[in-house]
């Protein structure tokens, strides 16, 4: 065993060696560098991007683009018409972002908004003398007509003035919230027995609220998530008991067995009726089957979109448009007569037989 | 490691800063601390179950410091209450602490479970509650009679968990203490801020980091 | 034969007398100082940065302003004599091996802590959940033990009387929850997330709506939080349709805190607002 002396490893004599003072300067400065950089380290959220808490899943698309980065462009063209204009804002998940409901502005234009969007929560309180039934226009239009795939505001108001088959006419949007009042809010059973008249500040405040709902959505444009999706008629049809059984599996536990929803005794409707004499009538798009299934298909059982497959929705569809409600006001002479003048072609069951019966009748004395 | 004097200066040095930082300035820091005005003392019999709470060993598997949320939310998910404050530790001498939760944090126990027969079932037998519970059973707190006296405290139980024969299990003095002293174990009062300061705040993100979006 | 030791032992003339067994002390490599220097200020500047009072120190909470009321004292409101002569024995003597239903819900089915309220909830809804703590479709021990000893006939008088009680006014604990973010999932919901607003299924108060939608106004918030976690965490799996699994799993542990805090803050129906 050799012994591998101390004094045989070669002196660093090429070194200077530093003094006991000079070794602490040296460490002193290269400690506070290295606290420098840590600090850096943690102040850039680099350790926060990948050690994150949760927070929840959020649908996840391409890029977003905000509102506020739309406002800032916007300032910009104004000032210099060379630059590019300020697109439309996206959410994350690729949908057009309408503002955020605490930005409505304060001022007789922020009051028609806010009245506006009252209207849509509680038409059947805040247009009483106009609405026949016990629905809602965020029945349909969830979030305040906000939701995409579910007919909201900022996708219909881009769309409007528009040549309408319906009516072979050209509607703007007010004829078409009156269309609504029409049908789907059963104007007819209402106390005054029609919606409001042409110019009433009830489309004025509504219209208000749709346009500051879609304040940069392009004029014309046919938005993604706007209207409810289409849902491709299945092979096997669609089917009134097969129906029946989705409707109690998925549907039952909100709308009731009876299809006349749930009411609160202080605050009202809670959950809608889908057919019968509170219901939508004949002359809604909801009561055609093909709107229907692509309504539940996208937005139905509440909080579970997308989750029933697209026979099940055809077949509930089918099912809740198969039961009788009020008469489609257009109706003046016969059943058979308003089926081919308004409803040929249609998937819809008006004045066709359902168990041994004629449907699109109506209800009774309001329709 | 031939250089004595540095080596032993060094090691003192260093257990000295720990009895500083650890002992000497928080001790400094509360020694102005009044109990909080909703925390009353513990009455004689509190004290005595406290004292079955020690010499039972509870401690070694409860712990009673719930942790504040803005470190987890899993404390406050599980129902055991706000942060505790050093105020909430006042008349608790020695504390009990705990460092371990192989059962959960005792701290709110009489906030949230204010059944004393639950307790005594729960304390008899904790599988004829929890199968799957691997806490002790502490049979030797109560006594099997033919018959109970009056004024003597039954304990429930399930059919397979009674003594045969028709006997009937009762609680001693030991178990009431300790189930009063677990009763009295509720400090969901409302932690004043002058006791908020006080907290080591520790791993908890301060209100603006939090909303800023970093993590810890 | 002599063993030849001097073949082996070196000789005193073989000893390198220069020789130093004790490692030469070298000095303290200069990173690793740095190192120390880095920690040490860095340890230094986390203690001086907690001693700098926190911006909640003024505790704006206005559930926390709820001058708290003794420990002892039982929630407010209590049922007339009838009401509690009228209880079915099991509320408040239990029977057998079964704890009474009072000790831990309370006198008034108030609940305490994580024990929630029972007092006002829908008859249907009660027997439902007794129902399911029998079967273990909804996981709770000690409601196990005690569900799985009743009769039909006791699930429906215990279930009608804890029904017919007033809602009690809640004692609420401390709490930093983000009462705004739970305002705006109660009554807006997260649209972004697929989460609908609370109102639209449990009433516009959250008051609870028809057997299936329970009360989430004026209920222990220690409770909600927990079931709205266990629906998360999927230990709890007995919600209709899975409705609340999804919906729960949608959200942060931070947002279903937020709700939960501010869903017990409301008012039941009928009694003044918890302050």
């Amino acid at each position: 065993m050799t012994h591998k002396h101390s004094s045989a490893r070669p002196e660093a004599g090429t070194r200077k060696r530093l003094s006991g003072p000079q070794r602490l300067a040296w460490s002193a400065g290269l400690g506070i560098l290295l606290f420098g950089a840590g600090y850096l380290v943690h102040d850039s959220g680099l350790m926060s991007r990948y050690f994150t808490p949760d927070q929840g899943d959020v649908a996840q698309g391409g890029q977003a683009y905000t509102r506020a980065t739309m406002e800032a462009k916007r300032k910009t063209y104004y000032a210099d018409r060379t630059a590019p204009t300020a697109g439309m804002p996206v959410g994350a998940d690729g949908y057009y972002a309408p503002p955020s409901e605490d930005s409505i502005p304060d001022g007789p234009y922020g009051d028609a908004v806010r009245r506006g969007r009252a209207i849509f929560m509680e038409p059947a309180s805040m247009v009483s003398d106009h609405v026949g039934n016990t629905l809602a226009c965020v029945n349909c239009h969830l979030d305040a007509g906000r939701r995409e795939n579910s007919a909201p505001m900022w996708g219909a108001y881009v769309r409007y003035p528009a040549y309408r088959s319906k009516t072979q006419s050209i509607s703007t949007i007010e004829d078409r919230i009156k269309g609504c009042f029409t049908y789907s809010m059963n104007a007819q059973g209402s106390p005054s027995g029609q919606p409001p008249a042409a110019g009433s500040d009830v489309y004025r405040d509504l219209i208000t609220y749709f346009y500051w709902m879609s304040d940069g959505a392009p004029t014309g444009e046919k938005l993604p998530g706007s209207g409810y999706p289409k849902v491709k008629k299945p092979e096997a049809g669609y089917d009134v008991v097969r129906g029946q059984a989705v409707y109690t599996q998925n549907c039952a536990l909100c709308h009731g067995a009876d299809g006349q929803g749930q009411r609160d005794p202080d605050s009202g409707v809670v959950f809608p009726p889908l057919w019968g004499p509170n219901s939508y009538n004949w002359g809604a798009g909801m009561a055609r089957i093909d709107t229907a299934a692509g309504f539940i298909k996208a937005n139905m059982p509440l909080g579970k979109p997308f989750s029933l497959s697209d026979q099940d929705a055809w077949d509930v569809a089918a099912f809740i448009d198969s039961h009788e409600r009020p008469k489609d006001p257009r109706q003046t002479g016969t059943l058979e007569a308003a089926r081919v003048q308004f409803h040929e072609g249609e998937e819809s069951f008006y004045g066709k037989e359902v168990n041994g019966k004629i449907v699109g009748g109506g209800t009774g004395p309001n329709g | 490691m031939n250089r004595l004097l540095p080596l032993l200066v060094g090691a003192i040095g260093v257990l000295l800063l720990a009895t500083l930082m650890l002992v000497i300035l928080p001790a400094w820091q509360m020694r102005t601390a009044q109990p909080p005005e909703q925390l009353p003392p513990y009455t004689g019999q509190q004290l005595l179950g406290r004292q079955q709470y020690v010499a039972n060993g509870c401690v070694y598997c409860h712990s009673q410091q719930p942790r504040s949320t803005g470190q987890t939310l899993f404390d406050s998910a599980s129902g055991w209450g706000r942060a505790s404050t050093p105020g909430d530790y006042f008349y608790d001498a020695p504390h009990l602490l705990g460092t371990m939760r192989t059962g959960p944090d005792l701290l709110n126990i009489g906030a949230r479970m204010k059944s004393r027969d639950w307790h005594l079932t729960h304390l008899y037998q904790p599988r004829s509650i929890f199968d799957w519970s691997i806490m002790p059973s502490y049979p030797y707190l109560f006594e099997e009679k033919d018959q109970a006296s009056p004024g003597d405290v039954v304990v429930r139980l399930p059919a397979q968990f009674q003594p045969s024969g028709g006997r009937v299990v009762v609680a001693r003095k030991e178990v009431l203490d300790l189930v009063e002293y677990l009763l009295s174990l509720d400090r969901t009062y409302p932690a004043s801020p002058e006791e908020l300061q006080k907290r080591d705040r520790g791993y908890d993100q301060r209100p603006e980091t939090a909303l800023a979006g970093h993590a810890g | 034969m002599k063993p030849n030791h001097h073949a082996t032992t070196p000789r005193v003339d073989d000893i390198d007398p220069t020789f130093e067994p004790w490692e030469p002390s070298r000095p303290i490599p200069i990173f690793l100082l740095a190192v120390l220097i880095a920690l040490a200020l860095g340890g230094v500047g986390m203690y001086l940065s907690d001693l700098a009072p926190w911006a909640d120190a003024g505790a704006s909470d206005p559930v926390a302003s709820i001058p708290a009321a003794p420990v002892t004292q039982a929630a407010p409101a209590s049922p007339d004599s009838s009401t509690v002569q009228n209880a079915p024995v099991l509320v408040h003597a239990g029977r057998g091996s079964v704890w009474s239903c009072a000790s831990c819900h309370g006198d008034q089915g108030q609940g305490a802590g994580s024990t929630p309220r029972l007092a006002g909830l829908d008859e249907t809804y009660l027997a439902k959940q007794l129902r399911d703590f029998a079967a273990e479709t909804r996981l709770n021990e000690s409601m196990h033990y005690v569900a799985r000893e009743l009769t039909d006939q006791d699930i429906a008088e215990v279930a009608a009387y804890y029904a017919s009680l007033p809602v009690p006014r809640l004692v609420l604990p401390q709490s930093d929850a983000d009462l705004d973010r739970g305002r705006m999932l109660f009554e807006k919901g997260d649209w972004k997330r697929n989460v609908p607003a609370c109102v639209s299924c449990h009433g516009d108060q959250g008051q609870g709506v028809g057997t299936s939608f329970p009360p989430l106004a004026a209920q222990r918030p220690e409770y909600l939080f927990n079931q709205l976690a266990a629906w998360k965490g999927g230990h709890r799996h007995n919600s209709p349709q899975s409705l609340m699994d999804d919906i729960a799993s949608r959200l942060s542990y931070r947002d279903l805190y937020a709700v939960s805090n501010y869903a017990a803050s409301l008012p039941g129906p009928g009694a003044d607002a918890a302050h």
